[in-house]
């Protein structure tokens, strides 16, 4: 059968035509039409959200964030975590001094949550509040060689916050769920 | 000469340097001084000991061309928080560049800081100047990939000129939800120029045989620094600007018709645009800076000067970093072919954190034009076009 110019001929078109099951030309629809592109796009960026969340969520896999009791929060946004890991949020709202501390062992457990909360490897974040504490404008997070003794700190200090593998003994803190 | 404060500052660092190879941990002391129910005190420094060796010419440390020493700083803060959203905090500062700084002891910093909320927040007292990536911790060796800075804008001589303010800066973080957020700070106050300073050193170097510097003024300065941090995680763009606008120095000429003060009232403005891109163990930095001096006697000229740089650095692991950058300098951007007048420089560095708080750093500089050297006295003949530069230096900190 003969191809031969679509119903969209008059205007220039030059897309084939296509048959169905009885051989009746029926037009057909090229990629890039307007509603197959913006379906396609919604298609990617849903994806793209669905592919970020799910590794936001992978990367605190494992690490739970845990505050002194005194801290008047159940929950934290992620974009407000970030806020308190870069600096930008010093006190809590009740004006509570925020205190970071950070497990400090060998094997880097929770680097991987770290740099996902705070945008900033291992290294990057150490330098980072080196220079806040050398420029006047920051306090340097304390840093706890292990999981039991990083909770310990955070249950005796008010305004503490701390990223602890989610395995650790959880005593005496409280845990906050990532909204 | 060694004086007593030279003394001290190198038995402070021989301490430290033996405290390492016994093993002992440095670890920001978290004292109770206002007993078990006040507020802990965070105590943390830094001590900084580099060496220099240029090929052709004596630049930043005192003698260089045949390896210099004099290149040291050490700075000890302490801070707290009386009341809520109070901090107070200061930190005593040291150092020796070649001719300037000579281990004076001066207050780098000592403030009190109120936070109202993430938005606004005010500081007070003795400042640290912000401006482009690295004003406010120029001379923080531990912060930092490089052991010397784009030198056309992060002039290690010339801190007491750009480092540190007396009065105060309104600060804040104001969200901008889908185009991420954008942080300011805005500042006003006195800089005082040192006699042992940048400023006096490039004024004496410029003076004819028969002149000295008399003594430099404090003066005002307003500017501000604006970050936009983008919704790509790990950029940003800033903008910082400043003027000064009354600098004074008061100098002597000897004239065969007697002693001549001449007028050197000066307005100082700058701009600084930067960028920066942090992606994964990469960060990519890029700045520009404009500087403009107006003299007002009609008789001098105004001067415009520039730089810029392009930077990269790369984490292989948590003990090594390396990085390289390219920076020119124009002192005069009617003269940009005077290479008495500008500074190109290419740098490699490389970084080695041998623990969380030895630091130890090697690199090589290849410059062409001779336009920071400032020093005429020690750099009688310039302007060469194809000279190198070693620098090696090590940081205790905690």
């Amino acid at each position: 059968m003969k191809m031969r110019k679509s119903i969209d001929s008059d205007r220039g078109d030059t897309w084939p035509l296509s048959y169905d099951a009885t051989c009746r030309a029926v037009p057909k629809r090229g990629l890039f039409r307007a509603p197959e592109i913006r379906t396609v796009l919604k298609m990617i960026l849903a994806c793209a959200v669905l592919f970020v969340g799910a590794q936001k969520v992978a990367a605190l896999e494992g690490v739970v964030v845990i505050v002194n009791k005194s801290v008047p929060a159940d929950s934290i946004s992620a974009a407000a975590l970030k806020d308190i890991y870069t600096g930008n949020t010093k006190y809590w709202p009740d004006g509570q001094n925020v205190d970071i501390a950070l497990l400090d062992d060998e094997t880097g457990t929770t680097d991987a949550a770290l740099n996902e909360v705070s945008g900033m490897g291992a290294s990057y974040f150490r330098t980072f509040w080196q220079r806040m504490v050398f420029s006047g404008r920051g306090q340097q997070p304390d840093r706890i060689g292990d999981a039991a003794s990083l909770v310990a700190f955070v249950a005796s200090t008010k305004g503490a916050i701390a990223l602890v593998p989610a395995d650790a003994d959880l005593k005496g803190v409280k845990k906050l769920e990532i909204k | 000469m060694k004086t007593m404060k030279d003394k001290i500052i190198r038995w402070l660092a021989v301490v430290l340097v033996l405290a390492a190879i016994t093993g002992a941990r440095l670890q920001a002391a978290d004292l109770k001084l206002f007993g078990t129910n006040g507020p802990p005190v965070d105590f943390h420094g830094f001590v900084s000991q580099g060496f220099l060796y240029s090929s052709d010419y004596n630049y930043l440390g005192d003698n260089s061309s045949k390896g210099s020493f004099q290149f040291t700083e050490a700075a000890l803060n302490a801070s707290f928080n009386p009341l809520p959203r109070t901090r107070i905090s200061a930190q005593a500062f040291t150092y020796d560049v070649g001719d300037t700084g000579k281990y004076d002891v001066i207050l780098d910093y000592a403030q009190v800081e109120f936070t109202f909320n993430d938005y606004f927040g005010i500081r007070a007292g003795r400042i640290r100047r912000p401006q482009g990536l690295y004003n406010d911790i120029q001379d923080v060796d531990v912060a930092r990939t490089f052991i010397l800075l784009p030198q056309g804008i992060y002039d290690a001589r010339w801190r007491d000129f750009y480092v540190s303010l007396d009065g105060g800066e309104f600060f804040g973080t104001i969200p901008l939800k889908l185009a991420g957020s954008l942080s300011y700070e805005f500042y006003g106050g006195m800089i005082n120029p040192s006699m042992d300073g940048g400023a006096a050193l490039e004024i004496s170097g410029s003076l004819p045989a028969s002149g000295q510097l008399d003594s430099i003024d404090s003066a005002e300065e307003f500017g501000g620094q604006l970050w936009w941090n983008t919704p790509v995680d790990g950029l940003r763009f800033g903008a910082a600007g400043g003027v000064v606008p009354v600098f004074n120095f008061d100098t002597t000429i000897q004239t065969p018709g007697g002693p001549f003060n001449p007028n050197n009232r000066n307005e100082a403005a700058f701009q600084q645009y930067s960028a920066e891109y942090l992606w994964k163990a990469w960060t990519f930095q890029s700045e520009i800076y404009l500087r403009d001096y107006y003299p007002e006697t009609a008789t001098m000229p105004d001067t415009h000067l520039l730089t810029w740089y392009g930077s990269v650095e790369y984490r292989f692991n948590k003990w090594f970093e390396a990085g390289g950058y390219y920076t020119e300098y124009y002192g005069d951007l009617t003269q940009t072919d005077n290479s008495l007048l500008y500074q190109k420089d290419a740098a490699l560095a490389l970084r080695f954190d041998a623990t969380e708080w030895w630091t130890f750093k090697i690199e090589g500089h290849y410059i062409r034009g001779t336009g920071l050297l400032q020093d005429n006295a020690d750099n009688p003949v310039q302007g060469d076009n194809g000279w190198w530069m070693l620098a090696i230096k090590t940081t205790f900190s905690f």
